[in-house]
């Protein structure tokens, strides 16, 4: 029983790990996507075309969905 | 159009740096050829946690499961916009007064350099490789005065034309001068 106890709490320890291990990486992810908005608006400085708003648009959403699956994923977690 | 390598006289295009009278005349991007190797390896990758998630160990909760599925499906759509943003972002362009070569890699490197067209000396085109002459893509290499630097236009469609092209824009523009 003890080492079932033990296994028990040793299986649950892994799946936190992971699952902190995944929300720090998630985290950073966050200031990846940050960047990249960042790049696109920067980027549209220096050479400017008729798709500027379209990619800051898709460099916006990218930046709040990862925030939202951060988010998401503190709530399942 | 979006995805073209050879645009001429793109329309709402300007560069950081342009003169008023200024037009530009061409805008040159690395063939759409050389971005089958990431959209295959990405296409590829929207399979894989069909394969790996059944492999999962049982300790690996639902909600974990699906973290981790979102986390990836993420993670891929951001690599696929910065290879995007990379190829659509890394141009050469030739305006009525010089050549510019706009390069940026990954998010924290950006380069740009021009020359003007009086200043070019020689432009070569090189086509080489299995790739290369399948496609009809190759190197452009343009060689200025005055300094060892030289320009290089890499894996852009038809480079004997876009030699051409330059070729005649500076003689022209030299004619002009005199």
């Amino acid at each position: 029983m003890i080492t079932n106890i033990i296994s028990l709490t040793l299986i649950q320890d892994y799946a936190y790990f992971i699952g902190f291990l995944i929300l720090i990486l998630e985290f950073l992810y966050i200031i990846f996507s940050f960047l990249i908005t960042r790049q696109v608006k920067l980027l549209n400085g220096s050479f400017n075309t008729p798709y500027e708003g379209k990619l800051r648009f898709i460099a916006n959403i990218h930046f709040l969905v990862s925030i939202g699956v951060f988010i998401l994923s503190v709530l399942l977690f | 159009m979006f995805v073209k390598s050879l645009l001429e006289n793109p329309p709402h295009t300007s560069y950081e740096g342009e003169d008023k009278d200024e037009v530009i005349l061409y805008v040159l991007r690395q063939s759409v050829w050389t971005n089958v190797g990431w959209i295959i390896g990405a296409t590829l990758l929207v399979f894989v946690p069909f394969f790996v998630l059944p492999l999962l160990p049982d300790f690996i909760t639902v909600n974990l499961k699906l973290t981790m599925i979102m986390f990836w499906y993420l993670v891929l759509f951001g690599y696929t916009f910065q290879r995007f943003i990379n190829w659509f972002f890394n141009v050469y362009i030739i305006s009525n007064k010089k050549i510019i070569d706009v390069d940026f890699h990954g998010i924290l490197y950006k380069n740009i350099s021009e020359a003007s067209l009086s200043s070019i000396e020689d432009v070569t085109s090189v086509v080489k490789g299995a790739m290369g002459v399948t496609f009809n893509i190759g190197d452009v290499l343009i060689q200025t005065a005055g300094e060892s630097r030289e320009f290089d236009f890499e894996g852009v469609d038809n480079p004997s034309k876009v030699r051409d092209i330059i070729s005649d824009l500076v003689s022209q523009h030299k004619r002009k001068k005199q």
